[in-house]
């Protein structure tokens, strides 16, 4: 076992996929020589040479459509938007080309790009710095979406983003970059498929899905609930697309109260698929109404209003009340 | 402007130091963590709109970037504003909101997402050339936000509908941590030449040498004729906090404004600069969240 | 500063032409090319039969069989003459108007006719031909390109690539990158810019104000204006910037000079924004008639090689019409093929959704 922080495992992971294959390359702003504003492609420069890990000039737009282009040729590279607030200026080239490139050529063409993506508030940083687009890209049929919320996780999924076939979006929660764990890196016996929904926390009475920074808030407030004689389920969904629907839909049923909980704002966010989702197929089975607990309609505020931002235990389980109050 | 150009030496000079002590200021508080977040220091860089805003009317428009604070000083003067700003006080230029790098304050304006504000300041020089004509909007950019293509799309479009729009490139060599000559294909001339738009290079730190080199094209500029003056510059400190890769014997060799002024002098106005400083942030800080 | 984006066009020294419009053909310090006369019917033969391929194609349109088609119609000579120029091992990257290079790459032409007819997005393996898919968006191309041909570099292999983007989308952000990084990285491409005068209804000048090869100076690379009605010339230069940037001297920008003769597509009425006489000069630089002339003045070729090739043209067009309307409408359920390479829960659910309920109509 070795004790890792999530942003050294997502680099370990990377220097596994990179050692089992040469045709993995590291693309972005500033990840060689400074190895990433938070260091997760440190050192990988120095070990695979520059071009493999490629310093590429400011253009996020320039990084995703070489990305193509370098995919076309047979390479798989994995790419790093510094911060989520600026994955915007290559949109275009994510939704209109690396999305839809493999159904155009009727299969002929496979993108295997990865894009990664520090996410999330809760670091006191400016604007742009924060933001949580997941549900821009969930979207977009064409992209796999996926988000870990620890270093195994992060550890394995960045392996198994990387070797899938098709373009995924990792979403990695930049304020647990430095949480440690000790991960088995000698064998992959332990882990779980990229696309699998795993219940962390077992429950009886309710249940919280969450991904990325949020699991973790979800599991403090079922700690929290204990107490209070409340048995809360936490799921952590780890992929958004394709959703892992016969894990929520199995504990929907059994539990009959599900509130979800993300950092993006609520209006169009991801937990209203799910909220529609789950009304789709557990009805019946419902106690209360599928609840959201997630960002305001608003911009993402300065940083000294976060904390009143970012849901926070006593938000979960503020929802958590209500969905009893049914 | 003939009032600004006045100016005595003693000012420009004062107020560069001044912005100096406020950036040295801010990362001291940083290091005692009494900031959040980061900020992108123009350490080396406060020459450049010291020696600008003599050129600058008081209705242009002014859009900075992410390493702002030299910018909005030279042109307000307003350290209170600012630091209340960063720290979230009472008194904050912007209520708070904006802190380091996103700062509105009339018809100045300031975004930290490369490249993002040269296509606005497009728009806003054609509001002028329509509205306003002889006022000018300046955009300050770094070598770094060449790799945008939105550059591209805004200087063309000055070129093509002659847009009174002075675009200022302090060109410090590094992009956060990719050096020009990993980044930047060319020259920065040439890319002003690839779209048909004048440039004039500055390679000079002498404040009345850089007015009157510049005082005839920024004139040109409100006339419609756009304009790219490259600063060759340098930073003297990092991007934002701790992520500098340059070596310690590049960054020794850095070229600084200050180490060219007559010691006196220097230290008569430091002296008062720091003062200032010390006294707005032992106010500022007292004051209740904004 | 005023410059004239047109400048350097018919006449002047700044264009690089080897056959004038009068079928006189001129010398170049720098792009000389030896072409035997077997080449230069074959060249000829390529011209007339994409025109016609076009032509058709048109007409199809008119008929309804096809929903749009972006006609070629005045630069068969910019694209057969920088499609001649490829290798097998070089790769192309179109926009969705070069069905001339398309010709070039050995893409059966009723392949292209799917994406305009409705019945796929693009209907020819990439890989097989070295030409990739046709790309819509304008200007997007250009950084895949790029990657394309980093990877190039990473594989240490002999070839280059080509990128085709017109005039209009010089003005885009992403091309504007593409010439950076490829600059930057010493990518091996060539950038090849048909510059055909109008981006749908708006004029050169709208565009840019200064000539558009001289772009890549700013950007540390050469730039070099051709005649893009002269296939000798476009083939010389291309095959002279595609060289170079196989022997690792990086990237090049050609502006082909020519002309859009027909309208930007089929939905398009271009005298609502241009005159007639315009179109009516550019006739008499027509990019087939003037390799005609050569052929006749020089003697190289008689009427009967002429009618052949006339009668080659009518019969592709012929077969190009029958094979067009014989195409098979897709399956329903093709809609949800290809979406990802890996299986995929969402898609397989809604696949057998959507299957169960045309059943119901079945029964």
């Amino acid at each position: 076992m070795t004790v890792l922080s999530l942003s050294k495992a997502l680099n370990e992971g990377m220097r596994k996929a990179m050692e089992d294959d040469s045709k993995v390359l590291i693309m972005g702003e500033d990840v060689g020589k400074l190895g990433g504003v938070f260091r997760v492609t440190d050192g990988l420069q120095k070990d695979f040479g520059e071009d493999r890990v490629i310093d590429t000039p400011l253009a996020e737009s320039g990084i995703i459509g070489t990305a193509i282009g370098l995919a076309l040729r047979g390479y798989r590279p994995v790419c790093e938007i510094q911060f989520d607030g600026f994955v915007f200026p290559a949109a275009d080239q994510i939704i209109t080309q690396l999305a839809k490139m493999p159904m155009r050529s009727l299969g002929t063409i496979k993108l295997p790009v990865v894009i990664r993506i520090p996410c999330g508030g809760g670091i006191g940083a400016v604007e742009h710095h924060s933001e949580s687009p997941e549900a821009y890209f969930t979207h977009t049929a064409g992209l796999r979406v996926v988000a870990c919320s620890n270093p195994a996780d992060a550890y394995t999924m960045i392996q198994q983003a990387i070797s899938s076939d098709d373009p995924v979006l990792f979403f990695e929660p930049k304020r647990r970059y430095w949480e440690k764990a000790d991960i088995d890196t000698t064998s992959t016996d332990w882990w779980t498929p990229l696309h699998a929904a795993k219940v962390v926390r077992s429950g009886a009475d309710a249940t919280l899905l969450a991904y990325g920074p949020m699991v973790k808030t979800c599991l403090e407030a079922a700690t929290a609930a204990e107490d209070d004689g409340r048995s809360l389920e936490v799921i952590d969904l780890r992929s958004l697309n394709p959703l892992d629907e016969p894990v929520v839909m199995e504990s929907a049923r059994r539990t009959g109260r599900v509130v979800v909980v993300h950092e993006a704002p609520v209006n169009s966010g991801f937990g209203a698929e799910l909220a529609a989702r789950i009304t789709e197929q557990c009805f019946y089975h419902l106690e209360a109404p599928v609840l959201r607990v997630g960002g305001f309609s608003t911009p993402y505020p300065p940083s000294k209003l976060e904390e009143h931002y970012l849901p926070d235990l006593d938000r979960v389980l503020d929802a958590v009340d209500r969905t009893f109050g049914y | 402007m003939t009032e600004l150009l006045d100016r005595s030496v003693d000012e420009d000079l004062e107020l560069m130091l001044t912005i100096r002590a406020f950036e040295r200021k801010l990362l001291e508080l940083y290091g005692q963590g009494l900031l959040n977040g980061t900020t992108h220091t123009c350490l080396g860089q406060e020459y450049v709109p010291v020696a600008l805003e003599a050129l600058l009317l008081a209705d242009d428009y002014v859009f900075s970037n992410h390493r702002g604070h030299g910018h909005y000083l030279a042109r307000f003067g307003d350290l209170e504003g600012l630091l209340a700003e960063i720290m979230g006080r009472q008194g904050a230029v912007c209520g708070g909101v904006g802190g380091s790098q996103h700062i509105k304050r009339g018809r100045y304006l300031s975004t930290g997402v490369q490249g993002e504000s040269l296509p606005v300041a497009a728009g806003v020089a054609l509001h002028l050339k329509r509205t306003e004509p002889g006022r000018l909007a300046c955009v300050y950019i770094g070598d770094g936000t060449l790799g945008e293509g939105a550059v591209y799309e805004a200087l063309n479009i000055a070129a093509l509908w002659r847009l009174p729009l002075l675009v200022i490139v302090e060109n410090n060599g590094i992009a956060q941590t990719t050096p020009a000559g990993i980044h930047l294909a060319g020259s920065v001339a040439g890319r002003a030449a690839a779209f048909g738009i004048a440039y004039q290079r500055v390679d000079t730190v002498d404040v009345a040498a850089i007015r009157d080199r510049l005082a005839m094209p920024v004139a040109a500029v409100r006339t419609g004729s756009p304009l790219v003056v490259e600063f060759v510059t340098h930073r003297l400190g990092p991007h934002s906090k701790g992520d500098d890769t340059r070596p310690p014997e590049v960054l020794r060799a850095v070229e600084d404004w200050q180490a060219a002024v007559d010691p006196a002098q220097s230290e008569r106005l430091e002296r008062r600069a720091r003062a200032r400083v010390e006294q707005v942030v032992a106010e500022v800080i007292m004051r209740g969240p904004a | 500063m005023t410059v004239d984006a047109s400048r350097g066009a018919e006449g002047s020294p700044e264009l690089v032409q080897l056959l004038t419009p009068e079928g006189e053909r001129v010398e170049h310090p720098d792009y000389d090319i030896d072409l035997t006369p077997e080449d230069v019917r074959s060249l000829y033969r390529d011209l007339v039969l994409v025109r016609r391929i076009d032509l058709e194609a048109v007409a199809l349109q008119r008929q309804g069989e096809l929903g749009i088609w972006a006609s070629l119609l005045g630069q068969e000579a910019a694209q057969i003459g920088s499609g001649r120029a490829l290798t097998d091992v070089d790769m192309a990257f179109p926009t969705y108007r070069e069905h001339g290079v398309a010709w070039c790459r050995d893409v059966d032409p009723v392949k292209l006719l799917g994406l305009f007819r409705g019945v796929n997005h693009g209907g020819w393996d990439p890989k097989e031909h070295n030409f990739h898919l046709y790309t819509i968006v304008i200007g997007s191309q250009t950084l895949h390109a790029v990657g394309y041909a980093m990877g190039i570099q990473r594989d240490d292999a002999n070839a280059a690539t080509i990128v085709y983007f017109g005039d209009g989308a010089t003005s885009q952000g992403d091309v504007n990158e593409s010439f950076i990084w490829a600059s930057v990285f010493n990518a091996p491409i060539v950038f090849f810019c048909q510059n055909n005068q109008w981006a749908i209804s708006e004029p050169l000048e709208k565009q840019t104000r200064i000539p558009l090869y001289r772009r890549a100076s700013g950007f540390g690379f050469p730039g070099i204006r051709v005649d893009g009605n002269d296939v000798f010339a476009c083939l010389a230069v291309t095959r002279k910037a595609l060289e170079a940037a196989r022997t690792g001297q990086g990237p090049t920008l050609i502006e082909a000079f020519t002309y859009r003769m027909g309208a930007h597509t089929t939905t398009d009425d271009p005298t609502r924004y241009r005159v007639a006489s315009e179109l009516e000069a550019w006739k008499l630089k027509d990019p087939i008639e003037r390799v005609k002339a050569y052929l006749f003045k020089n003697e190289l070729a008689d009427q009967v090689f002429f009618d052949s090739v006339d009668g080659e043209a009518d019969q592709l067009g012929a077969d190009l019409r029958r094979r067009c309307l014989a195409m098979p409408d897709p399956e329903p359920l093709d809609i949800f093929d290809h979406v990802y390479s890996e299986p995929h829960a969402l898609i397989d659910q809604e696949r057998a959704q959507f299957a169960a309920y045309l059943e119901g109509f079945e029964k």
